[in-house]
């Protein structure tokens, strides 16, 4: 099962030229490598974790011959347990009907040598044909490092790149040539197991599946890698394993303890000099500092929300524009048909509907991308872990919940600055409970029409009391939700959570520029195509049937009105008239039953599933549902005395302030929005999550409505 | 050859002894901002563990306590001119030699 994306560049089809695989710990350069040598689009951050989907590429490499080249999620270690790591074994190994790698490319950070050096012993155990790529050497003194000595010693070729300043590159190409075409790699222990461990090794080695290489190595990794809880093993292996005597704990210290132990007698001398880490301790006591730094925090939170609320606003209004422009043009010119009408408000409209999210994923992008690659954004998780902690949450998990506030789209494209996919998915899952942007009109629109504009108490606007209550109700949600989750459906797994401090490091332009490029492209071509889909069903919900005679005849009773404001007047009322005779009319009549013990009638019914495209639409389908015209906004006055003066069947109003207050709890909790269901589903690559937030979020929304509505009559309100 | 290594490996023994005698354990989690000591022994479950040592915290390594966040969670620790961070709770399932002075060294 595979739970990762895999990208594929051009059309070449894989399995004719040389496959090098690129390895390595999280955080090690690994990405830039990659980037630079395929010039390709995956991810850059200086930041664990970044590469999510398992990017491929080609590349050519010294003077020679173009290979593929293949990019493993970043790992600390062969051992399988979650998919992810699975998958990037089965990558490396050649394992589940994968083409094993000719060459591993291993990038070791040599700040942090020993640790990655570990990764490299592993992969020699299972006979790899290994090639280290020394990253971050600039970091060092020039003299620490004994060269020759390391290559002999972990016996490997050992090259060091900087990748940003392009060194290193063409010897590292090179190294990579002459691996190809030596021999494959051989197993290499550099400890001698004890007996007992050693009759285990062998006893698994015997009942390996047959399609894979019978090597001790082998047997090892997978002797470590399962239990008796693994779901994983292969059949004929889980009877094998259960009968071995070592127990896992005693084979974890053994062998673990025998890799260290070599390392720390061959190449724990070979770093004359520890890294100078003194600029990023002293960056450091600003920014973890428990005062100084929170107030940097704050600050730079509150730049991000700014960036997303108020500077991506203008070019959110020009794509508006542009748009509407367009579709006006067009309706002018085109003769009027049905085709015309799906071209100019089903086409041009959900395209525009795509379009208008760039702004925010751009801008937030950016952002993430600076915060990222200067090392900042680890810094945020350290500060923030222990409150996030308390919910379930990851530390990483502040930044996108932050964004939810200006729109769940770019703040669930955020998520992926998460290592483990359970983070991300119980971070997706909450992120659209925050107050989004487009849910202001529709609370503008019912407190304007429903509550009193007096204040409490003499001084506290009743209106804007209102306001803010429903973005702390909305908070409140949103962290009970992700509290509920994690301790129900997404439990954290059993592993510690590693949270990695990186030296800061000043970002590069290009690569922030990079990665903006490469989020871009996913939304475009992948989350955008459904919801352009979506978007189109849409409009022919609401458009179609045309066929039925109206009750009168507007169009010569337009032609013969007077004035302009009758003629508006008349084609609103047509609007209305053909929306309430609708398929979307119609399912309102079909929802009312089930939303009618929230207060709502079949017109709100419509305006739900208007405001699926986007919440804010429900003001402007309310707008034709109550013949006020189209282009009615939130503080139009004649919508507000429209739904004011709206009656249900037995006289009494159908808004009054409880039902505002149902629909509000409604808005605030439904998943209301089908791009944030598409891009969902992209970033979870499948349907089951999407559909766990919408029915979660809409079960949700009706319980709380219920409560709220039925609860304040019994108390004697509305 | 064969007879340094093992000799060798007759002193770590025993210094380990004495110093396992002679302190008092404690948890990774106590000890503060600065301090450093040797872990002797891992709790907790297997996948947890065994995770702790693939980062390089095996018995017998020494380890220093670098930073804690603000908070007091998590802390950020320094193993082999490494550094990884991981959450106190975390740390509370690691034992480390009581004090650092206390402990023999090997010369």
């Amino acid at each position: 099962m595979s739970t990762l994306v895999e990208v594929e560049t051009g059309s070449h089809v894989y399995g004719t030229r040389p496959l090098v695989a690129l390895a390595g710990n999280p955080n090690t350069g690994k990405s830039t490598l990659f980037n630079r040598w395929t010039g390709s689009q995956s991810r850059v951050g200086n930041y664990p974790g970044v590469t999510v989907d398992l990017m491929r590429g080609e590349a050519r490499l010294a003077d020679h011959d173009v290979v593929d080249i293949i990019d493993i999620p970043g790992t600390y270690s062969l051992l399988a347990r979650s998919a992810e790591e699975l998958l990037a074994v089965d990558h490396l190994l050649g394992l589940s009907g994968h083409r094993r790698p000719d060459v591993v490319v291993v990038c070791v950070d040599a700040t942090n040598l020993l640790r990655n050096l570990y990764l490299v012993l592993q992969m020699q155990e299972l006979a790899l044909n290994v090639v280290v790529a020394l990253t971050m050497v600039d970091e060092l003194d020039d003299a620490s490092l004994h060269l020759g000595e390391l290559s002999a010693r972990i016996g490997c070729p050992v090259v060091p790149v900087s990748v940003p300043r392009g060194r290193g590159l063409s010897e590292l190409g090179e190294a990579v040539d002459r691996a190809l075409a030596s021999a494959e790699g051989s197993e290499r222990f550099v400890w001698e197991p004890t007996d007992s461990l050693a009759a285990d090794i062998a006893m698994v080695r015997k009942a390996l599946p047959s399609a894979w290489p019978a090597t001790r190595g082998l047997a090892l990794w997978a002797l470590m890698s399962w239990d008796d809880e693994s779901e994983t093993v292969p059949p004929g292996l889980r009877d094998t394993l259960a009968k071995t005597h070592v127990p896992g704990t005693e084979v974890d210290d053994e062998v673990i303890g025998a890799r260290y132990a070599f390392l720390d007698r061959e190449l724990g001398q070979l770093v004359a000099h520890p890294p100078d880490r003194t600029k990023t301790r002293a960056i450091d006591r600003v920014l973890i500092h428990p005062i100084y730094g929170f107030g940097v925090f704050v600050a730079t939170m509150l730049v991000l929300f700014q960036a997303l609320f108020a500077w991506a606003d203008p070019a959110i209004a020009l794509i508006e524009d542009f748009f509407a422009a367009t579709a006006h043009v067009l309706a002018a010119r085109l003769p009027e048909s049905a085709w015309s009408e799906l071209l100019v408000e089903g086409v041009i409209g959900g395209v525009g509907s795509v379009v208008v999210f760039l702004p925010q994923i751009l801008m937030l992008f950016f952002m993430i991308g600076l915060m990222e690659d200067s090392g900042y954004m680890a810094r945020v998780a350290y500060l923030m872990d222990r409150i996030m902690r308390a919910l379930g949450l990851h530390g990483r998990a502040f930044v996108p919940m932050l964004s939810g506030f200006a729109c769940a789209i770019p703040a669930i494209m955020a998520t992926r600055t998460m290592e483990r996919r359970r983070d991300r998915i119980l971070t997706m899952m909450v992120v659209p409970l925050m107050t989004c942007s487009a849910r202001l009109p529709v609370y503008t629109l019912l407190i304007a029409a429903l509550f009193p504009a007096t204040a409490l108490l003499g001084v506290l606007p009743v209106q804007g009391l209102l306001m803010v209550a429903m973005y702390g109700f909305s908070v409140m949600m949103a962290l009970a939700s992700a509290f509920v989750l994690s301790k129900t459906v997404l439990p954290a797994p059993p592993t510690p959570l590693l949270l990695e401090l990186p030296p800061y490091r000043l970002p590069r332009l290009r690569d922030v520029a990079r990665m903006m490029w490469t989020r871009t492209r996913f939304f475009l071509t992948d989350a955008g195509g459904v919801i352009l889909v979506c978007s189109l069903i849409l409009w022919v919900l609401l458009s179609f049937p045309r066929t039925e005679p109206l009750s009168r005849d507007y169009d010569s009773a337009i032609e013969q009105a007077a004035t302009a404001e009758q003629r508006s007047e008349l084609a609103a009322e047509r609007a209305g008239e053909r929306l309430r005779s609708s398929y979307a009319g119609r399912l309102g009549h079909v929802l009312e039953p089930i939303v009618a013990p929230l207060g709502f009638d079949w017109k709100i019914g419509v305006g739900l599933i208007g405001a699926f495209a986007a919440r804010e639409v429900f003001v402007a389908t309310m707008g034709v549902v109550y013949s006020a015209g189209d282009d009615v906004d939130e503080e139009s006055a004649t919508l507000r005395e429209r739904m004011r003066a709206a009656r249900r069947a037995d006289g009494r109003p159908v808004y009054t302030p409880l039902t505002g207050l149902s629909l509000m709890v409604f808005f605030a909790l439904a998943c209301q929005c089908m791009s944030t269901l598409a891009v969902v589903k992209r970033e979870t690559n499948g349907f089951r999550w999407p559909l766990f937030l919408f029915a979660y979020m809409t079960l949700l929304a009706w319980v709380c409505s219920f409560l709220v509505y039925q609860g304040g009559r019994v108390l004697g309100f509305g | 050859m064969g007879t340094d290594i093992k000799a060798a490996s007759e002193r770590v023994q025993a210094v380990a002894a004495g110093n396992q005698r002679s302190a008092r354990s404690r948890r990774l989690s106590d000890l503060s901002v600065g301090e450093s000591a040797r872990v002797l022994r891992l709790e907790g479950p297997r996948l947890f563990r065994r995770r702790l040592m693939e980062l390089g915290l095996v018995p017998g390594t020494e380890v220093e306590v670098v930073n804690v966040a603000p908070l007091g969670d998590p802390i950020e620790l320094e193993v082999r001119d490494c550094r990884l961070s991981i959450r106190r709770d975390e740390g509370e399932q690691i034992l480390v030699s009581a004090d650092k002075r206390g402990l023999k060294v090997l010369a």
